[in-house]
């Protein structure tokens, strides 16, 4: 569900509750980070994290919004622009998180070669693996 | 010119020379380059520090950009201090890690560890000098993601799911951050810290903010493995090779404890977390619970790299006990230690890292006669351990003597008993080392009468930061100098960022801009 739209047109006050129930939800029902934790599969642990990291995005980029704002380009007779800094952040952060994946998928494709499964309770089991 | 951008050197100069030291390929080359490098941060960092002890604060505005509008990076006292032992220790691991990488790594990966290395110190100094939150966050990561491709160049599979571990802790720390220092800025409209703590005085019992305070305390006590978050720690220390251990266990922990002192004192101030919020007590609590339990655990582990990892654990729990003491004797405990921890543990994983080289295992019963075959690795071994513990004339008895003082100076015996208490532990876990080193026979095989010392190249980093360790512990002054003056500037700063609302004014500014 896009964040963005559902939180147009409140303010920032308004919007503060919102949030705080929008990151509620991340951490119960429909939450990602629950996958991170409880998934068993390397792959599907991942994919947890980067919907986590996702939903992070959309908390950034619905604080841009400012009521009434048009896109932030200099327009003649436009008084009111969203903030643009927040989206330039979440570019920057959208490039940390492909590379956090990039990493964890390429570790996941080596552990698959050296263990033969990407199961997290099957590798654990094995005995020189205690730490 | 030099002079002008001295600031960004230490992040700019490894950060274009990692992949340099990729394109070079071969082993030896990149080695070279990459120590050469580190070297020259190092000098960089050595000059930035006399800089702050002499003039205070140096701003540097990144591409001219003027804060708050541009990314600022600030060097003062407290970031030169710690920048000066990561990059004495990134050289001297580099130094070392020609032999011990040709062990553990596979030859084909040589360039690259170097090219990670390098990512990671870059990652590590801009997390220092930065003045931006923002920032913070993207060298936080660049630095973290160079350390899981670093645990996992070890030769045993084991390091790779040490690694994946390390990662997903590791995001999720990285993650919380992010979404911190998201709530800080829909309330303030800001990410240069000096701003936020100026602008966040008006804001006092927000709950946008508070949440934001809960989020990175939580991130970062991920990030510097603080007791319960620890676990991805011992692992990732265990298997991944020894000099990538001695880099990170010396170094990663530190930056990120400085990150928690950044935040505490610069951005949400001492009366918010401290009085407000009561994180004094929790931070006490857990550093103490830290301190006995992973020293505990370092005691029944059989494998010495693992208990040197979780001797860390509980090293980094005196680091917060100091900060949570909420002083300036306290707080300057913490700082001394993170630089005294950082040459303790880097010499003991060398000298750990020399034995594995030699003996090709790290398990407590390799360690068997070593005394005899590797006298001056185990003898480095013994004096680093002694440090740990903490008798009196090593580093590590200036830290434990300030850290009881500041807890004493508050009539707070209970703690000053319970650090006393925790060095009893390293006494066992640091003397099974010894005992198995000294007093157990070598056994009777051919390959360990095979068993000689190590080249000079491993041995003379290992042996500069035994002789620092011993230094430290004779001639306090430089130590405690920069510590006193880091410590006192922080309480300072915070109390100076309320009188100081200039830089608040000006970034009204940039939000009306934005917004009409």
């Amino acid at each position: 569900m896009p964040l963005a739209v559902r939180l147009r047109g409140q303010t920032s006050s308004e919007l503060y509750p919102r949030l705080l129930q929008l990151l509620d939800r991340r951490f119960s029902d429909d939450g990602r980070f629950y996958i991170v934790i409880s998934a068993n599969n390397l792959v599907k642990k991942i994919v947890g994290l980067n919907v986590f990291q996702t939903s992070v995005f959309m908390l950034y980029i619905s604080m841009g919004k400012v009521t009434g704002g048009t896109a932030p380009i200099v327009v003649e007779g436009v008084t009111q622009y969203s903030n643009p800094l927040p989206h330039v952040l979440i570019l920057t952060a959208i490039v940390v998180g492909v590379a956090t994946t990039a990493v964890g998928l390429s570790l996941i494709v080596r552990i698959k070669r050296a263990y033969g499964t990407v199961e997290e309770n099957e590798f654990d089991n094995k005995k020189d693996d205690a730490i | 010119m030099l002079e002008q951008h001295l600031a960004a050197l230490p992040i700019i100069l490894p950060l274009i020379a990692a992949p340099i030291a990729l394109i070079l390929g071969r082993s030896v080359l990149s080695w070279g380059f990459a120590t050469l490098v580190s070297g020259l941060a190092f000098i960089f960092s050595w000059q930035l520090l006399a800089a702050a002890l002499s003039d205070g604060v140096l701003s540097y505005a990144v591409g001219g950009w003027a804060p708050p509008w541009g990314i600022e990076l600030r060097v003062d006292v407290a970031n030169a201090f710690v920048l000066l032992a990561v990059t004495a220790i990134s050289t001297l691991v580099l130094v070392y890690s020609k032999d011990s990488i040709e062990k553990e790594v596979k030859v084909a990966n040589h360039s690259l560890f170097y090219t990670a290395h390098l990512l990671c110190l870059a990652g590590l100094s801009g997390i220092l000098i930065t003045g931006d939150a923002f920032n913070l966050f993207v060298f936080l990561e660049v630095s973290s993601l160079a350390t899981y491709a670093l645990v996992s160049l070890a030769s045993d599979r084991r390091c790779l799911t040490a690694a994946f571990r390390y990662l997903v802790m590791g995001t999720i720390g990285a993650t919380f951050i992010l979404i911190g220092v998201g709530l800080l800025y829909m309330k303030t409209g800001t990410l240069n810290m000096l701003d936020l703590a100026v602008r966040m005085d008006a804001y006092e019992s927000s709950r946008t903010i508070n949440t934001g305070l809960a989020f990175i305390m939580v991130g970062v006590s991920l990030k510097l493995a603080l007791f319960p978050l620890h676990m991805w720690l011992p692992p990732a220390y265990t298997h991944a090779p020894s000099a990538v251990t001695a880099f990170l266990a010396s170094t990663a922990t530190k930056v990120a404890v400085y990150v928690m002192i950044r935040f505490i004192f610069t951005v949400f101030g001492i009366d918010h977390v401290f009085v407000d919020m009561g994180m004094g007590l929790i931070l006490m609590v857990l550093a103490v619970v830290a301190i006995f339990q992973c020293s505990y655990s370092a005691t029944v582990q059989s494998n010495v790299k693992s208990i040197l990892a979780y001797s860390s654990v509980a090293q980094i729990g005196y680091m917060i006990l100091g900060l949570s003491l909420v002083s300036v004797a306290g707080l300057m405990a913490g700082m001394i230690h993170i630089f005294n921890h950082a040459l303790m543990k880097g010499a003991l994983f060398m000298a750990v890292g020399a034995v594995f080289y030699r003996v090709g295992s790290v398990d407590i019963k390799a360690f068997a006669g070593l005394g005899k075959r590797m006298p001056l690795t185990m003898a480095a071994f013994t004096i680093a351990g002694l440090s740990i513990i903490g008798v009196p004339l090593t580093a590590g008895f200036v830290s434990k003597w300030y850290l009881v003082t500041a807890a004493l100076e508050q009539d707070n015996w209970l703690v000053a008993a319970l650090v006393l208490l925790g060095s009893l532990f390293a006494v066992v876990y640091i003397g099974r080392v010894i005992e198995a080193a000294y007093f157990q026979k070598l056994p009777d095989s051919q390959g360990s009468k095979n068993i000689k010392e190590v080249s000079w190249l491993m041995l003379a980093p290992m042996w500069a930061l035994v002789i620092a360790n011993v230094y430290f512990g004779i001639d306090t002054s430089l130590t405690t100098e920069a510590a006193n003056s880091a410590a006192e500037w922080l309480f300072q700063a915070d109390a100076m960022s309320v009188s100081n609302t200039q830089e608040g004014q000006m970034s009204d500014v940039v939000v009306q801009e934005v917004s009409s």
